[in-house]
């Protein structure tokens, strides 16, 4: 199923407060991660895609803090939704920070289906922390 | 009615889904179905009854009954125990004498809505502390209208800086089986802090909402780094 069309007469919201959820985790809820991720991600790619993101989130969330707790991260940026888990004291520095320049995906021209093709998941791992990328139309 | 005792000042004075939360608190829970919404709210509702809060709870009224038997079963299941020095009131409202009082949502009504009930009930009844909680699936129909949901993110954002200034705990409910991305994430973005199956998520760019002028965030921001 295709993502329901951005229309500003519809009433959608049209807000430039970028979207951010972190939360402490566990290998208990990864339900939630799951739920998240797809929710994000069904505002701007096909159904099928977004639950393949969700599901890779939940994954690499299951790997990365297995019998231990950790962070994770989900945002928006220009042309993509990113998605940061780390394990707790996992070397290689903090969890990524809110960045007051960056801006909101939101975009007027971000949601043409015609590229939706162009949706890819991007998984990159290091020793306790994994940062998977998900491409979504964006011009 | 007075609830009989002062707890403006308590730090951690309730819980919602077994987190602690704070006075002032504005949470969003995200739940899976009739049931779960169910179990949070009784175990909220009967937490405040005990501990002698006036406790309001924004459902339709075809459920209302049944979470007044059970707030009233697990009140008096626990009263059989313990001496308790006055229960809290339990009130119900339905969606049409609140959020579309009137037959259709208006933020701002909503939010004048609130600053009556806030009058009567703290000024008026001299109550000391009050928990609201609120089931929001009377959105649901309401989601496609045009400009609903960007006017509800609105409500849910100001509603936090309403609640600020009064002694309660406030939990909104969204059932995920209910509501997809295209409400979720902006309510979300409209929350501080969102409950969903026992994962607290946090909120970093809340107070970056087009929502509140500078003065508000300002507000926000000093009360949040104030001692609570």
């Amino acid at each position: 199923m295709p993502p329901r069309p951005v229309d500003d007469s519809l009433g959608d919201d049209t807000s430039h407060q970028p979207f951010w959820a972190h939360a402490r985790i566990d290998g208990t809820a990864l339900d939630v991660l799951i739920t998240l991720a797809r929710a994000l991600a069904t505002r701007w790619v096909a159904q099928d895609v977004a639950e393949r993101f969700g599901h890779s989130v939940a994954l690499e969330a299951a790997t990365v803090v297995m019998g231990s707790d950790g962070t994770f991260d989900l945002w928006e940026e220009p042309g993509r939704l990113m998605c940061h888990i780390a394990r707790s004291g996992a070397p290689g520095g903090t969890a990524p920070q809110p960045n007051p320049q960056r801006l909101r995906l939101a975009s007027r021209t971000a949601r043409t289906n015609t590229h939706e093709a162009r949706s890819a998941i991007v998984v990159e791992r290091s020793p306790g922390r994994v940062t998977l990328s998900l491409s979504v139309p964006f011009e | 009615m007075a609830s009989g005792h002062d707890r403006s000042t308590v730090e951690q004075s309730a819980t919602i889904g077994g987190l602690p939360v704070r006075t002032h608190d504005h949470m969003c829970l995200l739940y899976r179905g009739d049931e779960q919404r169910d179990e949070l709210m009784v175990a909220f509702l009967a937490e405040g009854v005990r501990a002698g809060d006036r406790c309001y709870c924004m459902i339709a009224p075809d459920n209302a009954r049944r979470i007044a038997t059970a707030v009233s079963d697990r009140t008096e299941q626990a009263a059989a125990g313990v001496t308790f020095e006055g229960l809290g009131r339990l009130e119900f409202i339905g969606p049409d004498g609140s959020h579309v009082r009137g037959g259709e949502f208006v933020s701002d009504r909503m939010l004048e809505f609130w600053e009556d009930w806030g009058t009567t009930t703290y000024e008026r009844d001299g109550v000391a502390y009050a928990r609201i909680i609120a089931d929001m699936s009377w959105a649901k129909p309401l989601v496609d209208a045009p400009g609903f949901v960007m006017d509800l993110a609105r409500y849910e954002t100001r509603f936090t800086l309403w609640a600020r200034r009064h002694p309660q705990v406030t939990g909104c409910m969204y059932d995920l089986d209910r509501f997809d991305g295209d409400v979720i994430v902006p309510i979300v973005r409209a929350h501080p802090r969102v409950w969903m199956n026992g994962v607290v998520l946090t909120n970093p760019y809340f107070m970056e909402s087009e929502h509140f002028s500078a003065a508000e965030a300002n507000e926000l921001i000093g009360d949040a780094a104030a001692p609570r």
